[in-house]
């Protein structure tokens, strides 16, 4: 069974069909890359499995479950992590405070535990921040942990994002565009370490991504967009050489 | 032996009951009635500040309606004193001042919940609002609240007699609510101070805490990360309204006395200028800024207070005039000189027109200090930062070392 399904999912803002029957599915501990050229509806389809967009029309089911429609959050704790293409960081709290509030879901203490300092929020707590401190540590980030978000470079932020979304222990895990902005030696630096946390952590990994070299080198499987339509799927070798996605890339050939 | 965790609480507890027991009495006997007065209102205005600052500035949900829950609160409390505390005390199983405090606190939470459960009735279809229409939206009902507190009376009054319409009195309507005990002091209000500070400190720094501001920070990615942003709002809002509740309750308990008028939007604009000026965020900014507006609203009723307030001024533009622009010193010298003495002229001169004029001249002064506040620091007066014993001795140090070297 497949732990993401996306079935004959669209979904249109007025009159424009952002993605038309998308029909996606990830096998466990798979890794598949969306590409497609700009606008083609890449984030929408993102967008449409965390549950920030509803679609229109289709399922989602995550884990066999039915998810569509269902609030964001209620999905982030079924096991969906994701990164965002603009970083959405919560740039005043510290580099610590932006992983250990991921952790909240399963805080397991209440507002009166908080009030009164009670043992169980202390040692709560306590888990807490080890485990975040692990989590910053693998990511190369903890001699950072006391600044606040804003500070780190744009790379650093980039991985603590992957680090924040981590924190939620999901199942899978979205990444969108990991690697914009940055030059080959960094990208090269993206490729290591999604391939190192698959492994780390076991997981699902849906990528979106323009950088081909890192497409290519890790993905198991390639989706292509174009305009919101799904118009190619396959092994990277395959696709690289599918006329179809040459086109939409390099335009129509030449008359 | 190393006290267990329970029993050194106990011991911090007994201890600051004590302070504020020592301090109210002290107080009482030593200052006059309208210093005590001002001291009493600073303590008010810290627990509205202080729960406002968990709405508007650790969770970023502009609220202009700290003034209804704090109306939903007092008239609660109020009404529970002014009706149910005579049948209480006679009826007291035990000594009168003993059944008091039991009353008040007793009045005070129901107070608490009221405004609690009117927060979370108000809260959750306007929550749904961002920035500028939440803030209307909270405007808007700030405003239902007293608009409904003034007719309550004639409405229930309709299920009576004609002949006994005209006494008919349950909180009071238009004319206000007069004739409730004075129950608070110096004690209780300090003590809800030091209670509200406490628990919106461990708040924030907990999982709760780090909700409320993740939502301020960035709401989609707060929701990505499993934050059910909509409980966490509406538990900010919820406690916020609990507090302001409490400090209606006070109030209404200090001036014996609660009245529509003092709970209109000027009266949550104030609050918010309070939370704004110390800056969004900022406990001790709250609880600063909430002691220094009302002693400078109260100096600028006088003469010599207004004089005062406006030497600062002086003295102050030529400190930014100095640190921004980096003027000379011997410029510097002379352009503050020359200020200052043709500020003292002016007020020499104008003394008898500005001492029949100050009510007009403090609303201007009030405001120009607002708005000098604001030029120079948008942030607020400590920021996002708190105002720790610690980073008062490092600034004590800085300064020091300064004029060493």
């Amino acid at each position: 069974m497949p732990l993401l399904q996306m079935k004959g999912c669209t979904i249109r803002f007025g009159g424009l069909t952002a993605v038309s029957n998308c029909n996606l599915a990830l096998e466990s501990r798979e890794l598949v890359s969306v590409i497609g050229p700009n606008g083609a509806g890449k984030t929408t389809t993102f967008n449409m499995a965390t549950g920030v967009y509803r679609p229109t029309e289709g399922r989602v089911e995550f884990d066999g479950r039915d998810i569509t429609g269902m609030s964001p959050h209620r999905i982030a704790r079924l096991g969906i992590g994701r990164t965002f293409q603009n970083i959405r960081l919560f740039k005043e709290m510290t580099v610590l405070d932006n992983v250990r509030t991921s952790c909240c879901a399963s805080a397991g203490y209440t507002v009166p535990d908080s009030v009164f300092r009670t043992g169980r929020f202390e040692s709560r707590e306590r888990e807490i921040e080890t485990e975040s401190h692990r989590l910053l540590d693998l990511l190369e980030l903890d001699r950072w942990s006391g600044e606040t978000a804003k500070a780190l470079c744009y790379g650093d932020q980039r991985r603590l994002e992957i680090a924040r979304a981590l924190a939620l222990h999901p199942k899978l895990l979205l990444l969108d565009e990991p690697t914009s902005g940055m030059n080959p030696t960094e990208t090269h630096a993206v490729t290591q370490l999604v391939a190192f946390l698959r492994r780390e952590f076991d997981l699902t990994i849906l990528l979106i991504e323009h950088d081909m070299s890192l497409v290519m080198s890790i993905s198991d499987r390639v989706v292509v967009l174009d305009g919101g339509v799904t118009i190619a799927e396959g092994k990277p070798e395959a696709i690289q050489r599918n006329p179809k996605v040459i086109e939409a890339y390099l335009g129509e050939p030449g008359e | 032996m190393k006290l267990g965790i329970f029993a050194r609480r106990s011991a911090a507890t007994v201890a600051l009951l004590a302070v504020l027991y020592g301090a109210d009495a002290l107080l009482t006997h030593t200052v006059n009635p309208y210093i005590y007065d001002i001291i009493i209102r600073i303590g008010i205005t810290i627990v509205l500040a202080v729960s406002l600052n968990l709405i508007n500035g650790f969770t970023g949900q502009f609220s202009l309606g700290h003034a209804g829950f704090m109306a939903v609160g007092g008239y609660t409390a109020g009404a529970i004193t002014y009706h149910l505390g005579p049948h209480w005390l006679a009826a007291a199983p035990f000594p009168e001042p003993a059944a008091q405090v039991c009353l008040f606190v007793f009045a005070l939470l129901a107070g608490a919940v009221a405004a609690a459960l009117a927060g979370l009735v108000i809260g959750v279809p306007s929550l749904r609002l961002k920035g500028d229409y939440l803030a209307i939206a909270t405007l808007g009902f700030g405003e239902i609240i007293r608009v409904m507190i003034i007719n309550v009376d004639q409405l229930l009054a309709t299920s009576r007699p004609v002949a006994e319409r005209n006494d008919f009195m349950f909180i009071g309507g238009a004319k206000g609510l007069s004739g409730i005990p004075h129950y608070s002091n110096f004690f209780w209000v300090y003590l809800a101070a030091v209670c509200v500070v406490l628990m919106v400190r461990n708040l924030v720094h907990s999982s709760h805490g780090r909700s409320f501001i993740a939502v301020r920070e960035d709401e989609v990615a707060a929701g990505a990360m499993g934050i059910d942003t909509t409980r966490t709002k509406v538990l900010a809002f919820v406690i916020g309204s609990a507090w302001a509740g409490i400090a209606g309750g006070l109030h209404g308990h200090f001036i014996q006395g609660l009245y529509p008028n003092d709970f209109t939007f000027l009266q949550s604009i104030d609050i918010v200028v309070v939370v704004v000026l110390g800056g969004t965020g900022s406990i001790t900014g709250s609880v600063v800024t909430a002691g220094l507006l009302r002693i400078i609203e109260n100096v600028l009723r006088t003469f010599p207070g207004a004089a005062t307030v406006l030497y600062l001024f002086v003295l102050g533009g030529a400190w930014v005039s100095y640190a921004r622009f980096r003027a000379r010193r011997v410029v510097w010298i002379l352009q503050f000189s020359f200020f200052a003495v043709v500020l003292t002229v002016l007020l020499v001169v104008g003394h008898d027109w500005i001492q029949s004029r100050i009510a007009f001249l403090r609303g201007v002064l009030y405001a120009l200090l607002l708005i000098l506040l604001m030029l120079n620091r948008p942030q607020g007066l400590l920021g996002k930062s708190e105002l720790t014993i610690a980073g008062v001795r490092r600034l004590f140090a800085r300064v020091t070392t300064r004029k060493a070297a």
